[in-house]
């Protein structure tokens, strides 16, 4: 042990030789238990595994699994991993991922490394992955690397044919994809289009149905005319035609309008006059002599052969 | 032509009365078409108001021929006739009373317009209506709806009394609107605009009768709608011409179509109908609507009311009563045609 002052000699201080010796004897205990007290610093241990360390060739991948055990306390800074490009000039890092699982007092974690070799040689050649630095972070910053790997990268031509004679290969032929399941797709979609089609279609010929308001009110009159008629009846019949006229016209049509409506719809210029009667008859059933009998010289024959002339006339119409 | 003044009384003929009051209308229309042309709807609709004992409120340009026609009207159904200029200083007593020194310069206080001629006052037409203050629209509003007035403590009674008022719609300046409560007593709005026609739009330029107004009044028969008569009348034609079942159901669709446009699939560009409406036509005006159709049905020489009666008098007796969202109020005087005629495009009869 050093003396605590290389300043004090036993000639100039006889009386403090001997507590000296005393004091220092004291000391270096204490110093013993202090660093018998302290933990070791934990040694994170590392267990490299690799596919195989021979016969590689250039754009060969290499994958390392790395299994690094840490007390619990520690975990990994994994933004100290390298991330996927170039790490050297012949040497690239595809991907890095890792977990981790705890227990027993550990942190275990399986780092997986893919590397990808672009060294082109002429003969076999050894060559090394570089030790890859760990950080953990915990009580302390544990540092640690990963063993550096060495392997054996084969030439991809034959190493004694001449650079000049090496002849460019043609471009690997495309791998082939299995087209089951897209021909499966073309099929549901093909027939998803169909009965699409087919709805619109239908739909459009419900429409044009319904577009043809004296086709129906003919139909309904039919159906009207079922049953026995009586002034009710004559008056709905009255009525659906009304309907019809108002749809064909786009509103309402009343008698002071069947000039107007007749100029615009050429179709029905012919039978003009037999809507004039129609309208005098609707007036007189509906407004001007609602409770006098239905008229003689309209039988519910004259109106449904005006219903029937106007469907007929409605078809003319693009 | 002159008819004898044909007197409601007992035992009369109500038809042939009803068929002679309708000659009587129609020479009344004539004559008022002397005065002032391309207004044959606007004068229709007057006569319909005049047998529907209703106020009638015009609404137009400048010089289009409003007081023309009024005064055409008053001279032509004779009685006693007053008119007052609306202003932003008038005061209702100014219509009641007027005061000044007389001869033997003492004070003294006469009646005003309204008073001057008692019962007898026949027509009362308010020119420039909207210039004059609410509380004078408050005492015609009291004027129209109950043809009365108190004043020097006792009421005056008006049985003949029909008011016109018109307002210009350029000028918004020192203006006051209308209540809606004094608009809804008005039995119409009539908007009167400028013959579309060129040959009228030409004669109305160059021809000199048109020139000199007081003389074109002048050419009107005096008189001849015996105001007397045309309340009592006015209560034949109301009780004579039907409505069948089918009629009422077409009138309350109409009315309800005031309220709920968008129930009757009335659309209006840019416009989202079930937002559009504050409030439909009133009864009142639903009411008088009826009674301006009735008379439509009069003079068109039926006994039955017909949808087109209704149709006749529909824009011009329910527009003014329909109220919109204050964010479509703004655009009313486009928005009002619309949907009055989207109204009378869908609703359907029978």
């Amino acid at each position: 042990m050093a003396p605590l002052n290389p300043a004090d000699t036993a000639a100039q201080r006889p009386f403090l030789r001997a507590a000296r010796g005393r004091c220092g004897g004291l000391i270096g205990l204490m110093l013993f238990l202090a660093g018998s007290a302290l933990p070791a610093a934990p040694e994170p241990r590392i267990e490299l595994a690799a596919t195989r360390d021979y016969g590689y060739v250039m754009g060969d991948l290499i994958e390392h699994t790395l299994t690094v055990r840490v007390p619990e306390s520690f975990a990994l800074e994994t933004g100290f991993l390298p991330r996927p490009g170039a790490l050297d000039e012949w040497l690239d890092v595809r991907s890095a991922d890792w977990t981790s699982e705890r227990g027993n007092g550990d942190a275990r974690y399986r780092i997986r490394l893919v590397y990808q070799v672009f060294k082109g040689v002429r003969g076999p050649e050894k060559a090394r992955v570089p030790a890859l630095p760990l950080r953990f972070t915990g009580p302390s910053t544990l540092e640690a690397n990963a063993p550096e790997w060495e392997f054996t990268l084969m030439p991809l031509i034959s190493p004694q044919l001449p650079d000049e004679a090496v002849a460019i290969r043609d471009a690997l032929s495309p791998e082939p994809i299995a087209t089951a399941p897209h021909w499966h797709r073309v099929w549901i979609y093909l027939a998803g289009s169909l009965a699409l089609a087919g709805w619109l279609i239908s739909q459009r010929l419900g429409w044009s149905r319904r577009a043809r308001p004296f086709a129906r009110a003919y139909r309904e009159l039919k159906k009207l005319l079922h049953g026995p008629v009586s002034p009710e009846t004559y008056r709905s019949a009255v009525k659906l035609l009304h309907r019809a006229l108002d749809e064909t016209a786009g509103g309402t049509l009343f008698a002071g309008q069947v000039e107007r409506f007749c100029e615009s719809r050429p179709a029905f210029t012919e039978i003009r006059e037999e809507l004039v009667g129609f309208f005098t008859l609707s007036q007189r059933l509906f407004f001007t002599a609602p409770e006098a009998p239905a008229p003689a010289d309209y039988p519910i024959a004259r109106l449904e052969s005006l219903c029937r002339r106007c469907a007929a006339m409605e078809r003319r119409v693009p | 032509m002159i008819l004898p003044d044909p007197k409601p009384a007992t035992g009369y003929d109500k038809d042939q009365l009803l068929a002679d009051w309708r000659e009587r209308a129609l020479g009344f229309e004539r004559e008022i078409g002397k005065a002032v042309i391309g207004l044959d709807r606007a004068i229709r609709r007057i006569t319909q108001a005049i047998f529907a004992r209703g106020h009638v409120m015009l609404e137009g340009d400048v010089g289009v021929g409003k007081t023309t026609l009024l005064r055409a009207v008053a001279r032509g159904l004779g009685g006693a006739y007053e008119r007052i200029e609306g202003t932003i200083d008038l005061m209702p007593n100014d219509l009641v009373y007027h005061t000044y020194l007389n001869e033997q310069g003492k004070p003294q206080i006469d009646p005003g317009p309204i008073l001057k001629h008692g019962e007898l006052l026949s027509v009362f037409f308010f020119n420039e209506v909207n210039r004059a203050r609410p509380q004078v629209h408050s005492l015609l509003l009291r004027v129209m709806a109950e043809r009365s007035l108190t004043a020097f403590n006792r009421e005056y009674v008006f049985p003949y009394l029909q008011v016109f008022a018109d307002r210009n719609r350029v000028e918004k300046e020192e203006t006051f609107e209308i209540p809606s409560a004094a608009r809804d007593r008005f039995l119409m709005e009539l908007h009167i605009e400028t013959p579309k026609d060129p040959e009228l739009q030409r004669a109305l330029m160059f021809d000199p009768r048109f020139h000199d107004v007081d003389r074109l009044i002048e050419a009107v028969r005096p008189g001849i709608l015996p105001y007397r008569d045309i309340p009592d009348l006015a209560r034949i034609i109301q009780t004579q011409i039907q409505a069948s079942d089918a009629l009422q159901r077409y009138a309350l669709n109409l009315w309800e179509a005031t309220r709920k446009p968008e129930n009757y699939g009335v659309k209006l560009d840019g416009v989202d109908t079930a937002q559009l409406i504050l409030a439909g036509a009133s009864p009142r005006g639903m009411s008088m609507m009826l009674r301006a159709a009735r008379v439509s049905a009069w003079l068109d020489g039926r006994t039955h009311l017909i949808p087109e009666d209704l149709q006749a008098v529909f824009v011009e007796t329910t527009a003014h009563r329909v109220f919109f969202t204050p964010v479509y109020e703004l655009r009313r005087g486009f928005l009002i045609g619309e949907l009055m005629d989207g109204i009378l495009r869908q609703v359907s009869a029978p």
